[in-house]
């Protein structure tokens, strides 16, 4: 699958040229409010552009863990999804210990549930290109390892892109990292400098 | 399937939907019996009431009596003594089936009484001859078909036609009407006619553009899962009221004759279907709700579509409910309340069949014109849905 972007024009940003031809786990970091979320959109066609051009498979992107209904469990969720998805789907919530909040309702869970919860429902689908949108800010540690673990292995059959304000992540588990910034795309290749560009502070660190 | 149980799973189970039904249910509950406590009354009063009708009636056909005798007395004319002759064995023919009908009501024999009713009204007839259309003619007219019916049915007779206590009867002149008002309306629009304004607030869209599901496939399931649900919500509720009804004051029958009429302000009040069996009227009327329903969905999704925003959508219905039941008296309003979806919503009215609609085929064509711009509402959402993004850029 091919990712490929051709001179798409986001407000304040330069033209977009951006090209991915291998399967992988792709970082995309930028300041808040440069257009990540705008760029994800415009890939998964939620959002419309009237300028470039994208070549794309299908695109799952899951932006939102508030738009799940609260009175439903998430087995409710799983049962609407391919039978090959809700497989992937089952195991996965055995795999992460998500099956341990398997029958409370969605309204029920915390913030870290509904990611865990979010994050099954995306690894499971049949995509091409997967876009995780700081889906993991709320996990716990032991929680993240598996996750990644198992990202990893979704990276060799599809196209992954990531994007987390945890710089140290996006440097040690992409296979690649890119930033958006005023200037456009541009690949990563000194993340100390990539953090200065976007005002990163590694204060917890 | 599963798209379509997912969503009726989660109409069921929203929060909003469970409070909004428990609020119907517990207005209906409380209706039930008010209603059901305070029918045995009613049913008193109504005996009551008769009695006194059929006395003042007797006491005035007495006084006539009295009169005509008093005449007799004085008169010198042979033709004119013929006439009061005549006159004064009708009016004791009269006052002679009055007082039956007071030893009648006095046994609780209500078929008696509309037997005896039916002979007084044909003794007008007798007397007056048949050829005039006045009110009073056409309502005594109406009557006797009304008694014949019955009679001919082989039913015993309900103390007051259009207070009818068993439930075939109680349920379309008591629980209909409460169904069809337009506080019960926008009550159902508040359920099924947000739902693809609500898909937007949550933005559930999201989640089914992640999960590849289609989003005008989606559109027309929601409008069809909430459909459903709150019509065999209405079916449950309607099967409890009419129990309730049935075990404290009888079933009846389901061919007893409806009484139904056609009350409009230009044509005034006009028995037009009174022969309709209640069974076919009470099942009639709940299957029309159907199409209520539908429409206030396809409508709700329509607004949706373009406002995206639950509460205008409920606001602009209410709006047009409660402003058409205000203003469709307005004399320009009645020359094109035919072409007025919000005219076909009250299936009572239709099956009266009102001259100001379509008469006798105005259920029909209720029905009919409800479910095809139903179809046209949903036909245009999925349009604009499809090709509509959360925003664009340039």
């Amino acid at each position: 699958m091919i990712l490929k972007i051709k001179n798409l024009k986001i407000p304040d940003i330069a033209p977009l040229n951006f090209e991915i031809s291998e399967n992988g786990l792709y970082g995309l970091i930028g300041r808040n409010g440069i257009g990540k979320s705008t760029l994800f959109g415009i890939l998964s066609g939620e959002i419309g552009f009237s300028q470039g051009e994208i070549e794309n498979g299908r695109v799952a992107y899951l932006p939102d863990v508030e738009s799940f209904e609260e009175s439903l469990k998430m087995h409710d969720y799983f049962k609407i999804l391919k039978n090959s998805e809700q497989d992937r789907a089952r195991e996965l919530s055995l795999t992460f210990g998500a099956d341990k909040f398997a029958k409370k309702r969605i309204g029920q869970f915390s913030l870290g549930m509904k990611e865990l919860f979010a994050t099954i429902l995306s690894f499971s689908i049949d995509c091409d290109i997967l876009i995780i949108d700081e889906l993991f800010s709320g996990l716990d540690v032991s929680k993240k390892a598996l996750v990644y673990e198992e990202v990893k292995k979704i990276a060799q059959e599809k196209i992954v892109l990531l994007t987390s304000h945890n710089l140290k992540e996006i440097e040690h588990f992409c296979d690649q990292a890119y930033l958006l910034s005023e200037k456009g795309l541009t690949l990563v290749t000194n993340f100390d400098e990539a953090a200065k560009e976007i005002g990163y502070m590694d204060v917890f660190f | 399937m599963k798209y379509f149980k997912f969503e009726l799973k989660k109409f069921i189970l929203n929060k909003r939907n469970r409070y909004l039904l428990a609020l119907i249910s517990s207005l209906i509950i409380v209706y039930s019996v008010y209603n059901t406590i305070s029918f045995t009354n009613i049913f008193k009063n109504n005996i009551t009431s008769l009695v006194q009708e059929v006395q003042t009636n007797e006491k005035s056909v007495q006084d006539n009596i009295e009169t005509t005798e008093e005449s007799l007395k004085t008169t010198k004319v042979k033709a004119e003594d013929d006439n009061l002759n005549n006159t004064l064995s009708d009016l004791k023919q009269k006052d002679n089936i009055y007082q039956k009908q007071i030893a009648a009501i006095g046994v609780n024999d209500i078929n008696e009484y509309y037997h005896l009713q039916k002979e007084i009204d044909q003794l007008y007839f007798k007397q007056n001859g048949n050829q005039s259309s006045s009110g009073q003619d056409k309502f005594l007219k109406a009557e006797i078909k009304y008694i014949k019916t019955v009679q001919e049915r082989k039913l015993d007779f309900e103390a007051m036609p259009t207070m009818q206590s068993h439930a075939f009867g109680n349920f379309h002149q008591q629980f209909i009407p409460i169904l069809t008002s337009s506080l019960f309306i926008v009550l159902f629009a508040s359920m099924v006619s947000i739902l693809v304004a609500t898909s937007y607030e949550s933005k559930e869209n999201r989640f089914y553009r992640f999960a590849g599901i289609d989003l005008q496939k989606n559109l027309i399931i929601k409008v069809l899962s909430g459909t459903l649900a709150t019509f065999a919500w209405i079916i449950i509720s309607s099967i409890i009221y009419f129990l309730v009804i049935g075990v404290v004051n009888g079933f009846g029958a389901w061919n007893y004759p409806a009484y139904l009429v056609d009350s409009d302000l230009k044509t005034g009040f006009t028995l037009t279907n009174l022969t309709i069996p209640n069974g076919i009227l009470d099942l009639g009327s709940i299957l029309y709700l159907f199409f209520v329903i539908f429409f206030l969905a396809s409508l709700g999704a329509l607004i949706s579509v373009f406002v995206k925003r639950s509460m205008v959508v409920v606001g602009v219905i209410a709006l047009f409910v409660m402003g058409y039941s205000m203003i469709g008296n307005v004399s320009w309003i009645i020359s094109i309340r035919r072409f007025v979806p919000l005219s076909y919503l009250e299936p009572l009215k239709l099956f009266g069949n009102p001259s100001a609609l379509f008469g006798k085929y105005s259920i029909l064509i209720g029905a009919g014109y409800l479910l095809s711009l139903s179809v046209l509402f949903l036909l245009i959402s999925v349009f604009i849905i499809k090709n509509q993004k959360t925003r664009r850029i340039s």
